[in-house]
């Protein structure tokens, strides 16, 4: 009585087959590797023959031999490995200069910018000299005895001057009768002001037509 | 190896003779390779041109890392097929595709319908494989790569390259056996 083939473990038999592949691929014979792994030979001659339907597949492809004339046709007329990256416009621009003197020019121009900028900015401005001969003419003072609408105001250098300048006695009267004017011209001023408002007002009362202020 | 390496310099310096030497040397490969993905011989020569032409447009970047040419340009395959699919919505074929592909070889017209049904049973075959099976046996076997090779271009070890390698051998023996009775 015959007994039912006992199952080959699917691991052994995958083993068994990587060898098989492993001394097919070194140049043996599948007569030999057949022979060397009897109790598989089905199996191996199984895979081989897959290999070998495989092979003439292969060589029943055809493969089109006017495929480089149509290649070359639909190449670009650039020079290959034109693809180049995204640069940005910093990138660009800096490649662009890259064989001019500028590329060295402008950081050196830069740092020196920079430099000087630092340097005037810690120092501050430098106060404005001024001869001591024109303080003892009171040239200075010039400003207070114009009239008001016709003053500027002081430049940087005459303020402390005039602050550290001792007034003249003549130049104490100029003032005082420029206040006395000024403060006559403002009484006088106000007082006119007020008339032309009560004047309106009436106006304002007898004519209920017109708009209050108009 | 070095002769190889030479042309592609001289193709990066935009030498167009040197790029026709590498088209000439990887162009069976290449389109080998994506019409055993793809059935209709006219799209399969299409997408070999576009896989020229990526390859032409960024030759400045090959060899610059480990991987060898045919890697590089398997992966620039791989990734055309991809985009294919993608913009197809589908990796299956339809049958006018199908049926346009009539291998020339064939020196008669009884050999061109056998060798049209077998190139049939072996498409319907590799697609009851695993992705990784499929893509191990053909580079093997159509592609004639190394264990070693498609290891580097698939990124696993030799030794599970070898395994995906038996087994897709064991399940296309099983289905030749069911179509045909016998291995």
């Amino acid at each position: 009585m015959e007994q039912p083939k006992k199952p080959q473990p699917a691991k052994t038999i995958e083993k068994v087959l990587g060898e098989a592949l492993e001394l097919h691929e070194k140049g043996v014979s599948l007569h030999s590797i057949v022979r060397t792994y009897p109790e598989f030979a089905e199996e191996i001659e199984g895979a081989f023959k897959a290999m070998s339907v495989m092979s003439t597949w292969k060589e029943s492809m055809r493969v089109p031999e006017a495929g480089l004339e149509k290649i070359l046709r639909a190449l670009p007329e650039t020079a290959p490995g034109n693809a180049k990256p995204v640069q940005s416009p910093f990138v660009r621009f800096w490649s662009t200069i890259h064989y001019t003197n500028l590329k060295y020019v402008l950081p050196i121009a830069a740092v020196a910018f920079l430099t000087g900028g630092l340097i005037i900015s810690k120092k501050g401005t430098p106060p404005i000299e001024v001869p001591q001969s024109a303080v003892m003419n009171n040239q200075t003072n010039s400003a207070v005895t114009r009239p008001m609408a016709a003053t500027t105001a002081p430049s940087a250098g005459e303020a402390p001057l005039a602050m550290n300048a001792t007034p003249a006695s003549s130049v104490d009267q100029a003032v005082a009768a420029f206040q006395a004017a000024s403060a006559k011209e403002s009484s006088t001023a106000e007082s006119n002001n007020e008339k032309s408002i009560a004047t309106a007002d009436s106006q304002a009362i007898t004519d209920p037509t017109q708009t209050y202020g108009n | 190896m070095n002769n190889i390496k030479e042309i592609i310099q001289k193709a990066k310096e935009g030498d167009n003779e040197a790029f026709s030497l590498l088209y000439k040397e990887y162009y069976v490969p290449i389109y080998r390779y994506i019409h055993t993905r793809i059935r209709s011989r006219e799209q399969s020569e299409d997408l070999t041109q576009d896989v020229f032409l990526k390859i032409y447009k960024n030759i400045g970047t090959v060899l610059e890392n480990d991987h060898t040419p045919l890697a590089y340009f398997y992966t620039i395959a791989k990734n055309t097929l991809i985009d294919f699919w993608r913009k197809k919505g589908s990796d299956t074929v339809t049958d006018d595709e199908y049926m346009s592909e009539v291998p020339d070889t064939a020196p008669t017209a009884l050999d061109a319908a056998r060798l049209k049904e077998e190139s049939s049973v072996l498409y319907e075959c590799l697609e009851e494989l695993t992705a990784d099976q499929k893509e191990v046996v053909t580079l093997k076997f159509i592609n004639e790569l190394s264990t070693h090779e498609i290891a580097e271009l698939i990124g696993k070890k030799e030794t599970a390259v070898r395994q995906l390698q038996v087994r897709g051998l064991r399940t296309l023996s099983k289905i030749f056996k069911q179509k045909y009775g016998t291995t």
